[in-house]
């Protein structure tokens, strides 16, 4: 999800899910990751002379992102229905 | 496109990822591929004052690498790959399974002496007991076997020049194994000049030195069972031998949890019908039937009997997919 954001390399990818999911990934987790994603061919490494080597998303990644999104949207609209039944007649108890 | 992050300008500080010391867990190939740029982001987040939780990470990640690369887990490897991983864990497993197996049998000495004179007291540990050795045979058959059919690739392998691939790993086992000997010799020879009456030699540090050369024992088959692993990993096998191969495996596996259940029979008739004997005291005095040794024998049986099953369930998954390619 990182990644459909733009390019970026192994240090930049830790502060961004840091950012948008606060939860601050280990190394081994990142590159464990990386390495699942590259051989499925999610991700890609783009050329570069640096060490740090940055990655971008490819046209399989974005589908299997966006079908990754569509089932969250439908996870948080179910919960969201069932909450609203939860709280209504407590609301009424009240 | 330009990617985010500090600049490029200082990322030179760190040793190559291939020979940087913090990733020493993870396998050669994969450093070579991802080492640059995990050196990289270590420098950047840490400099070189990396935290515990850091250092735990590396190892899990490390660890994981090497279990994918190796066809433990994971689809990184062609399914053949996955099915011979599964198989070589059951090898290492048997490994395991005899050293308790040993303790086992140095433990059941003389077991039938302590049982009661009636014929009843005799069945179920006799029969528990025989079935345990039959098992131990047909597993010990079945892997000799096993050894065999690798025979011919493994000459291959040799003769393509994989020696250098095993060699470190064959000179240690060779190196302990001289060891074992140089300290067996003179112990069965101090051992045999003893008189039965005094079977320690009346020397208090015996106990020690039996523990020593134990634990050579152990070091020397886990490392002939390292020379095995490394080769059987690189060898080529035809899709029928490894079908054979791995069939053998999950045969050995079979036989491994037949033992483990004749020893809970055998344990649970020893502490009916001769309870003294669990705990080396003389008959008709009470005390428990769980011997601490006997508790850590058996534990470490049912540990390598659990890890063959898991080599034969990753045999199992990745079967049709080898079938299919």
């Amino acid at each position: 999800m990182s990644l459909a954001g733009g390019a970026k390399h192994g240090h930049a990818l830790l502060k961004d899910i840091e950012e948008f999911a606060g939860v601050k990934l280990g190394p081994g987790a990142l590159y464990g990751a990386i390495t699942r994603m590259e051989e499925r061919g999610l991700i890609e490494p783009i050329a570069s002379d640096d060490r740090r080597r940055p990655y971008q998303i490819t046209a399989a990644g974005l589908q299997v992102l966006v079908a990754s999104v569509d089932q969250m949207r439908e996870l948080a609209r179910v919960g969201e229905a069932r909450l609203k039944s939860v709280r209504t007649p407590r609301l009424r108890l009240a | 496109m330009s990617a985010e992050g500090p600049s490029a300008t200082d990322s030179h500080r760190g040793p190559s990822g291939a020979n940087d010391p913090r990733l020493r867990w993870y396998p050669r190939l994969w450093r070579a591929r991802y080492g640059d740029e995990l050196s990289a982001l270590l420098d950047d987040e840490y400099d070189r004052n990396m935290p515990a939780r850091i250092r735990l990470s590396l190892v899990s990640g490390g660890l994981r690498q090497r279990a994918r690369q190796s066809g433990l887990t994971g689809d990184a490897v062609p399914a053949a790959d996955g099915v011979r991983a599964g198989a070589l864990v059951v090898v290492a497993a048997w490994t395991a399974f005899v050293i308790a197996g040993a303790s086992f049998a140095k433990f059941s000495e003389h077991f039938d002496e302590a049982l009661p004179r009636n014929a009843g007291a005799h069945h179920m540990p006799d029969l528990a007991f025989t079935v345990l050795q039959a098992a131990a045979g047909v597993a010990s058959i079945l892997v000799f076997a096993g050894a065999v059919l690798a025979v011919p690739a493994f000459v291959r392998f040799l003769r393509a020049r994989g020696w250098v691939a095993v060699r470190r790993h064959f000179v240690r086992a060779l190196a302990c194994t001289a060891l074992t000997i140089a300290v067996t010799v003179p112990l069965l020879v101090w051992a045999n000049h003893l008189p039965p009456h005094q079977p320690n030699g009346g020397m208090h540090w015996s106990g020690v030195l039996f523990l020593v050369w134990t634990a050579l024992i152990i070091i020397t088959l886990a490392s002939w069972t390292v020379v095995a692993v490394a080769a059987g990993r690189r060898i080529e096998l035809s899709k029928a031998v490894l079908t054979t191969e791995a069939i053998l495996a999950a045969a050995v596996a079979v036989a491994m949890l037949t033992m483990v259940v004749a020893v809970a029979f055998w344990w649970s008739a020893m502490a009916t019908d001769a309870p003294a004997f669990l705990h080396a005291s003389p008959a008709g005095l009470p005390g428990s039937s769980w011997d601490i040794l006997l508790v850590a024998t058996v534990a470490l049986m049912a540990v390598a009997t659990g890890t063959a099953a898991v080599g034969v369930a990753r045999e199992v998954r990745l079967w049709t997919r080898m079938r299919a390619a």
